[in-house]
């Protein structure tokens, strides 16, 4: 795997799993990948594997039964779902909104955009 | 675990690599050893395995002086040097030969890492291909029961495929106890793997840290443009990369090859990683 | 962390010795072996003479046949113990070998097994070999005449070797030893040259040779050389007397002994 992206790797293999989640290929109270599996699989460190199964336990999409290992929560997806949400608040948004300030959008344009965004998806939705 | 207070050593009585040279790294890490050529990783590596004998100050691994080769230790530490020759017989009896000197070595695990490296199990060793022989003596660094690895230049003459056999058996090997300590100049081979850095210059010890204790320090950014408050800077791909203090927020991985270069040429960046060794 | 001495890991050493090289054993056994033979069995076949009985012929051709034997025994021996340290030459070989976990005494022992028990035992199985391959053919190319030829081989171990005889020989082996521990690379020949020269000069003090100056060291180094007249032949000057007996034994100790402080002190 290719962590290209500026984020650290644990944040990307928290996503990574969440992906996994949202697809369906991790079921509600199914069994997660051992640590020193994924470890292995990605090719890191485990303590980054360690990193990242904490911060979904923190999230609550995923939790441990001692000495047998980790399990998704039964509510997993819309946690998951939520995380990205908070996620895409706290770190694309701004990002997005600083960059429309400077090219000098304004909050009409913007909404504007997102409603034909919209519009067009929906029309290839049909087709 | 491994102790190293005040080494003072050079292969000519003019020339001294190390001086007062100071340096403790515990169990349950991934350790990278960094540094520039010549600066003496290799032979700070040979230090530490008991191969030289330190001009003064010691060297020790679990309170015993390395250069003394008790048995106990040598059984414990394994050096996978740059270049080693291995006899040109067959695999299995060169198990026979040299297993029984590790109590802990462990046959299934040695057979398991064989197939991850695609090695015959009952190849010739003197029929290998460098690359395979490599990979053939990885394999049993890594089975023989050993807390601690010391690598010099371990993906040296691998092939890309077995880079990516070498990463996973290294993940696989980890346990809390295990001190993997490899120095090498091809950073972006281990780069993930790795949560300790030491970065020695001239010398001195720039750095003995966790990485994570890095990333809280600093931060590591590409961009257009040169980001305000930057410690250090490079051309790169995407325009400058640079390093700039952490801003609490927003953690970003550490990019070794650009700590390397920041941490030898900016005392700024030098300064925040020793307070951070301090702290 | 165990540091008590363990003959277990000294048996693994010369096991490890005997799987590593072999091959190379083998062949190289089969080719002295071989040799050797063949090169007895020109002698015995040249001793040959229809005039005197079989009984001569054979008397002969053993005594002959053993200081081929012998002295090839002796240089095979030699050179092994000269050259027992040969791969350490390698820097790679210094590490695998520094690194095996055994204590330094262990690693001492080993190689002092390998040097005064391995070698000669090679050396004998190679004269076995060779008097096999000799007495075979010559029973195939003399026929039945030749069965009562006895073999040489165990003579040199039956017979009357003197105590001064045995010292010496174990004093030049344990000098090889000694050499091999000195010398990184080539050791058996600059042992050899350095033997020679020590020699020389010995033989020199030792007959008053370098006179004047040396004579009050020689005096008190070599009390024994009062007892001789400058008649006396090479050989005289090497009469074991008790004293020389004692000489011997330490020097002996000595090139046997500081080898272990040497691999004590070993680096890559």
């Amino acid at each position: 795997m290719n962590f290209k992206d500026n984020r650290p790797i644990y944040v990307q293999i928290a996503d990574r799993i969440g992906e996994e989640v949202v697809r369906g290929v991790l079921t509600p109270d199914a069994r997660v990948p051992s640590v020193r599996d994924y470890a292995a699989r990605l090719e890191v460190n485990v303590n980054t594997v360690m990193r990242a199964f904490e911060l979904l336990q923190g999230a609550g999409i995923i939790y441990n039964r001692r000495g047998i290992g980790y399990f998704v929560a039964a509510d997993a997806r819309a946690r998951v779902a939520s995380m990205r949400r908070e996620r895409f608040l706290r770190d694309d948004v701004p990002e997005f909104f600083k960059q429309a300030e400077l090219l000098g959008f304004t909050a009409d344009d913007v909404a504007r955009l997102y409603a034909a965004y919209l519009d067009d998806k929906g029309e290839k939705k049909s087709e | 675990m491994i102790e190293i207070k005040d080494l003072s050593f050079g292969y000519s009585s003019g020339h001294l690599l190390f001086s007062g040279l100071s340096l403790e790294l515990g169990g349950g890490m991934v350790c990278g050893l960094l540094g520039k050529n010549g600066v003496g990783k290799s032979t700070l590596l040979h230090l530490v395995a008991g191969l030289l004998c330190p001009l003064s100050g010691g060297v020790a691994y679990r309170g015993i002086r390395t250069f003394d080769r008790v048995p106990g230790v040598l059984a414990d530490m394994f050096l996978v040097p740059e270049v080693y020759e291995l006899p040109a017989i067959k695999l299995r009896d060169w198990l026979r030969a040299v297993a029984p000197f590790y109590p802990r070595f462990s046959r299934e695990r040695m057979m398991s890492c064989l197939d991850m490296f695609e090695v015959e199990r009952d190849c010739n060793l003197g029929s290998l291909s460098m690359g395979q022989r490599k990979k053939a003596f990885l394999s049993f660094a890594l089975s023989s029961g050993v807390t601690t690895l010391l690598m010099d230049e371990p993906t040296n003459g691998l092939d890309i495929p077995s880079k990516g056999q070498f990463r996973r058996a290294l993940a696989q090997f980890m346990d809390g106890e295990s001190c993997i300590l490899i120095s090498t100049h091809q950073v972006a081979d281990v780069e993930n793997l790795l949560d300790h850095v030491v970065i020695l210059d001239d010398n001195k010890v720039l750095l003995n840290d966790r990485l994570t204790a890095v990333s809280r320090r600093l931060s590591f950014v590409v961009g257009p443009e040169v980001p305000p408050g930057a410690l250090y800077t490079q051309p790169s791909v995407g325009g400058v990369a640079a390093v700039v203090p952490f801003d609490g927020e927003h953690e970003t991985e550490v990019n070794l090859e650009l700590l390397f270069n920041a941490a030898l040429s900016s005392p700024a960046v030098r300064d925040i990683l020793r307070k951070e060794a301090e702290s | 962390m165990k540091q008590s001495f363990s003959f277990a890991r000294v048996w693994l050493m010369l096991r490890r010795d005997g799987i590593e090289g072999r091959a190379a054993w083998l062949t190289r056994l089969l080719a002295i072996g071989a040799s050797l033979g063949v090169f007895g069995l020109i002698v015995s076949l040249s001793h040959y003479s229809p005039m005197s009985d079989a009984a001569s012929n054979i008397a002969a051709t053993n005594d002959t046949v053993e200081t081929i034997y012998g002295i090839f025994m002796f240089f095979y021996v030699a050179y092994g113990i000269g050259s027992i340290n040969n791969r350490l030459a390698s820097r790679v070989a210094r590490t695998s070998w520094l690194m095996l976990p055994a204590t330094v005494a262990e690693k001492y022992v080993y190689l002092l097994v390998k040097a005064f028990v391995v070698i000669p035992l090679q050396a004998v199985c190679s004269v076995v070999a060779a008097e096999v391959v000799r007495l075979l053919s010559y029973s195939l190319i003399r026929g039945t005449e030749t069965v009562a030829c006895v073999s040489p081989v165990m003579m040199p171990f039956v017979g009357s070797w003197e105590d001064a005889a045995v010292l010496m020989t174990m004093m030049v082996l344990s000098f090889f030893f000694f050499g091999a521990f000195l010398f990184r690379r080539r050791a058996f020949f600059k042992s050899a040259l350095l033997g020679f020269v020590l020699s020389v000069v010995f033989v020199l003090l030792s007959m008053g040779v370098v006179m004047g100056y040396f004579r009050v060291a020689c005096d008190i180094v070599l009390p024994f050389h009062g007892n001789m007249t400058y008649d006396d032949t090479f050989g005289g000057a090497l009469l074991p007397e008790a004293y020389t007996l004692v000489m011997m034994s330490l020097t002996t100790l000595f090139f046997l002994l500081w080898p272990y402080w040497r691999l004590k002190e070993m680096e890559l």
